[in-house]
């Protein structure tokens, strides 16, 4: 069925999860609808929007940051392809003790 | 669905309303007394007593929806509601919070933490859509947080429930109520009761907010200011209701189920024993929220302060890895135990 996801286990039906989502959702929007009708939104002025100086935690700086530091280090590394064998092994050892 | 479960389905959707509806209220009733011990508290140690979130949930959702200029709108305004209808869906999955749960039948806890990612991604997004530098610091530290707490709350339930598999557990062993370890306190030595405990203590102490030293809200009074109404008031709203969800799931792996049924079974009647259980699990549930929750984040920032600077960030993490060689240990001392025998 492609609205059941079934493993050994366990059952997860699909369609009754979106059917509880889309209505929650529904009763959730209307009750921000009616707030926002009832009252209108008040857009006040910005005082310290994103500019091209200040970026916030999530800029491309930050990101790029991340990539150099963390992910390069590794994928520059001659032994990389031997490490990603190694880590699936885990994986793959830790599947079989649990399982 | 044949005519005859169309009545049962009804009823079931409004018991599990009911509940969740009751979980709802619950934990921003609590993060309120929470508020108010603690201002009491620091009121008569002559404390200076910090600006609360000084209109409670129904003033806050009838104030004026505001949003900063430069945000994107509809974003800003819809996420925290599709945040909260997705927290919804996981209570759906919880036993403890539907009876009969009614989106699937076992309330797995790998899908539990993917409800939850998912309602984290609806409320980054709304910080995000803000458009400001503050919203995405905001976002950015929420985040932070929230991939803190699921290392701890991960590395946990695979601990768990690879012992669980080693102790002879027959059925899925990330089910929720696999998870019920006081019944296997008995067979296991004071390592694994050691590593059980101190991973509760690691969770409870990384539960994402502002903190134990005034309260859980996701947002200061002073944070945001140009972000209010009805959205605001389903974020916070949002982040107790979070909260109090983890706090149920660690309480409920801790919940002396055994004992509170030998009481009802000493009445005679079933449903006496069940509205003990009900009763009693909330309220620890609470008693969890308003007194453990806050010595945990003391102790650990305690813990954090006492270390040298350097280390403070590697003492979760030290802590977690400790946690699981001791369910490690307590799994090898099984086998050995088994082959023994």
């Amino acid at each position: 069925m492609l609205f059941k996801i079934t493993t050994g286990f366990f059952v997860w039906d699909v369609l009754k999860w979106l059917l509880l989502f889309a209505v929650t959702s529904s009763i959730f929007l209307s009750a921000v609808r009616y707030a926002v009708r009832r009252g209108g939104i008040k857009r006040p002025e910005n005082r310290n929007s994103i500019g091209d100086d200040s970026a916030g935690a999530f800029s491309s700086d930050s990101a790029r940051c991340f990539l150099e530091v963390c992910v390069k280090p590794w994928t520059d590394h001659p032994l990389c392809p031997l490490f990603g064998m190694g880590a699936l092994l885990l994986f793959f050892v830790t599947a079989i003790f649990l399982g | 669905m044949a005519v005859n479960d169309i009545l049962p389905a009804l009823f079931n959707f409004f018991v599990a309303a009911l509940l969740i509806i009751f979980v709802f209220a619950a934990s921003h009733k609590s993060d309120r007394l929470y508020m108010l011990m603690t201002a009491f508290i620091m009121k008569k140690r002559g404390m200076p007593v910090p600006a609360a979130q000084g209109s409670g949930f129904r003033t806050m959702f009838r104030s004026q929806v505001s949003v900063p200029g430069c945000a994107l709108t509809g974003m800003a305004v819809c996420a925290p509601a599709l945040a909260v209808a997705s927290l919804v869906t996981l209570c759906a999955g919880l036993p403890y919070c539907t009876f009969v749960p009614i989106t699937d039948g076992g309330a797995d806890i790998i899908q539990m933490a993917q409800l939850f990612l998912l309602s984290e991604a609806f409320a980054v997004a709304a910080f995000c859509s803000l458009g400001t530098k503050d919203g995405l610091d905001h976002a950015a530290a929420e985040t932070r947080d929230v991939i803190k707490l699921l290392f701890a709350l991960t590395a946990a339930v695979a601990s768990l429930a690879s012992f669980f598999v080693k102790n002879g557990a027959d059925r899925d062993p990330f089910s929720i109520s696999s998870f019920s370890v006081v019944g296997r306190f008995s067979t296991m030595s004071l390592y694994g009761i050691t590593g059980a405990f101190l991973f509760a203590f690691v969770i409870l102490s990384q539960l994402p907010g502002k903190g134990a030293a005034f309260s859980e809200s996701l947002l200061g009074e002073d944070d945001l200011p140009d972000f209010g109404g009805a959205p605001r008031a389903l974020l916070l709203l949002w982040s107790s209701a979070r909260s109090f969800i983890i706090i149920s799931v660690v309480v409920f792996v801790f919940f002396p189920y055994n004992l509170v049924d030998n009481i009802g079974e000493g009445a005679g009647f079933a449903w006496y024993g069940q509205a003990i259980n009900f009763a009693a699990f909330w309220l620890a549930v609470l008693l969890f929220r308003i007194a453990v929750v806050p010595f945990c984040q003391l102790s650990m920032a305690f813990i954090e302060r006492k270390v040298p600077a350097k280390l403070s960030a590697a003492v979760m993490p030290l802590l977690v890895a400790a946690a699981m060689l001791l369910l490690w240990y307590e799994e090898a001392l099984l086998i050995e135990e088994a082959a023994v025998f």
